[in-house]
């Protein structure tokens, strides 16, 4: 719907006033409010490999961190739909969700069984269409297990999944005020006075107003990489945050989260994995290092998150200057990483 | 002059009373959708790799703009070509990149050379991405960014 900055009904000094014509004033704005600030979802999806790489699947042996990934919702918000495509080498295996503050499937989850991968060499894929609530703050886990006794060991196998924000409910409250219909329209009952015209129009104005300040529409971008040493090639362990054709176009990174889990491999007791996200002028915006100290490899993730909300209102490419995102490790040790991956939240 | 009691109401004071409403409304309905990025990553693929194993498929749950293909090859001893297509594209997109061993290349940005057509990427469809490359052995990455934008939703 167009939107006309003058009502449609204009009056002129010598005309009388036809409280039709008002009326109609009042409904074209009634109209817009609803098909504007209606427009209030917005929608992600990020792909999560649940594979090492080209040569190597998840199998069951692997710790049950290295087999999930943790997901933070920065706001409130809705994963809409999963969708898994790939297939087994052997045996066939399960994605469970679960909200890690109770280690049980979200109450709105339909398949409480898990989503399942059947065994099969082929090439299949299966969508999962299920709305499910992620409170705000609250970190929640795909963890890959078995479906039944099986062994099982995946050959490619991608864990999309679907996001859906609210710019009218980020804290798990809605924000979104109907405009009520009563009183805003004049009839013969209508008393003639000055706050009939006001009182409706004042409330909507503040309404509207009120309404440009929620703008928050968080999308995800998500970067994983497997199995890497001190010895990597920092060219496999690094993303480009592409520049956009138009600044019109740009949108602003606003918040990163990043896990890292290590295998069993190696003896080392400390160890720190690193990801900084640089800007368009290739100044470090933030530096996030995970840190293992005193815990033996293979059974332990540790988590940092920073909400760059904080920083000069957040990361943004030019156009024509890309963004980048590296890993890295920071200490001289020998033991592998069995898998770092990382959130760049956008608005 | 505002409309107050006990003063004749001015023709343009009735015609403004709406104006802010009408200004914030027509702003917020011309907010452009921003792009981001949604990333497919190919790790460590060679050209013997099997078809599954070069190719990602996902299905698409809003409608939406495909504003560009971004591919950049590290570590890549090869040329890789990446494909996007679902299957009602105006034509498939291709983006090579030629990688050197020991660097980190990116791809001919498209909306710097070519004109780019218009890509809209339909609710439910089935997107595939994938790879075509000559790289003989593993220790690479081939990024693949797609820029999407779409708008608002007023329902799901």
């Amino acid at each position: 719907m167009k939107v006309q900055t003058s009502a449609p009904w204009q009056f002129r000094t010598t005309a009388q006033v036809d409280p039709n014509k008002v009326n109609e004033n009042m409904s074209y704005v009634a109209k817009l409010y609803e098909d504007v600030l209606g427009k209030r979802y917005g929608l992600s999806q990020i792909t999560l490999p649940l594979y090492a790489n080209a040569s190597s699947g998840y199998k069951d042996g692997y710790t049950q961190e290295e087999l999930t990934y943790r997901l933070v919702a920065p706001d409130t918000m809705w994963i809409e739909g999963i969708y898994l495509d790939g297939a087994t080498v052997s045996g066939d295996c399960r994605v469970f969700l679960i909200d890690t503050a109770t280690g049980l499937p979200p109450s709105d989850v339909a398949d409480v069984d898990g989503y399942v991968v059947s065994a099969t060499t082929t090439e299949a894929t299966t969508v999962y269409a299920n709305q499910i609530l992620m409170n705000a703050g609250a970190t929640y886990a795909f963890i890959l297990t078995k479906n039944t006794t099986a062994n099982f060991t995946t050959q490619k196998l991608d864990l999309t999944i679907h996001l859906k924000t609210d710019r009218f409910n980020t804290s798990g409250t809605d924000q979104y005020v109907a405009l009520g219909y009563n009183g805003l329209f004049l009839n013969e009952a209508t008393s003639t006075d000055a706050t009939t015209f006001l009182t409706p129009s004042n409330s909507v104005s503040s309404t509207v107003s009120a309404s440009n300040a929620q703008q928050r529409s968080l999308k995800c971008m998500a970067f994983v990489a497997h199995t890497f040493t001190t010895s990597t090639s920092a060219n496999v362990l690094k993303w480009t945050i592409p520049s956009t054709d138009s600044n019109k176009g740009r949108s602003k990174i606003v918040r990163i989260d990043c896990y890292a889990v290590f295998d069993s491999n190696g003896a080392a007791t400390h160890d720190r994995v690193q990801w900084q996200l640089k800007d368009k002028n290739t100044i470090v915006q933030l530096t996030a290092q995970i840190e293992m100290t005193g815990v033996k490899f293979g059974s332990t993730s540790q988590v940092v998150s920073i909400d760059m909300s904080q920083s000069s209102s957040g990361v943004e490419s030019n156009t024509g200057q890309d963004c980048t995102l590296s890993l890295s490790r920071v200490d001289a040790s020998t033991a592998v990483c069995a898998k770092s991956y990382c959130y760049l939240w956008v608005e | 002059m505002a409309i107050v009691n006990t003063q004749t109401i001015a023709a343009s004071d009735l015609n403004a009373i709406w104006a802010s409403t009408l200004s914030s409304l027509q702003t917020q309905n011309q907010k452009l959708p921003a792009t981001y990025w949604y990333q497919l990553d190919f790790q460590d693929p060679t050209s013997s790799d099997a078809t599954i194993l070069l190719n990602h498929n996902v299905v698409m749950r809003d409608d939406c703009i495909l504003a560009e293909v971004v591919v950049v090859a590290g570590n890549h001893a090869g040329t890789a070509t990446i494909t996007v297509d679902n299957g009602f594209m105006i034509e498939p997109l291709t983006v090579s990149v030629v990688g050197t061993g020991a660097t980190y290349t990116k791809a001919t940005r498209n909306y710097t050379t070519n004109p780019f057509p218009l890509q809209v990427l339909t609710r439910g469809s089935i997107l595939t991405v994938s790879l075509a490359t000559t790289a003989a052995s593993r220790g690479s990455r081939v990024q693949v960014s797609l820029g999407v934008r779409s708008y608002w939703r007023p329902s799901i």
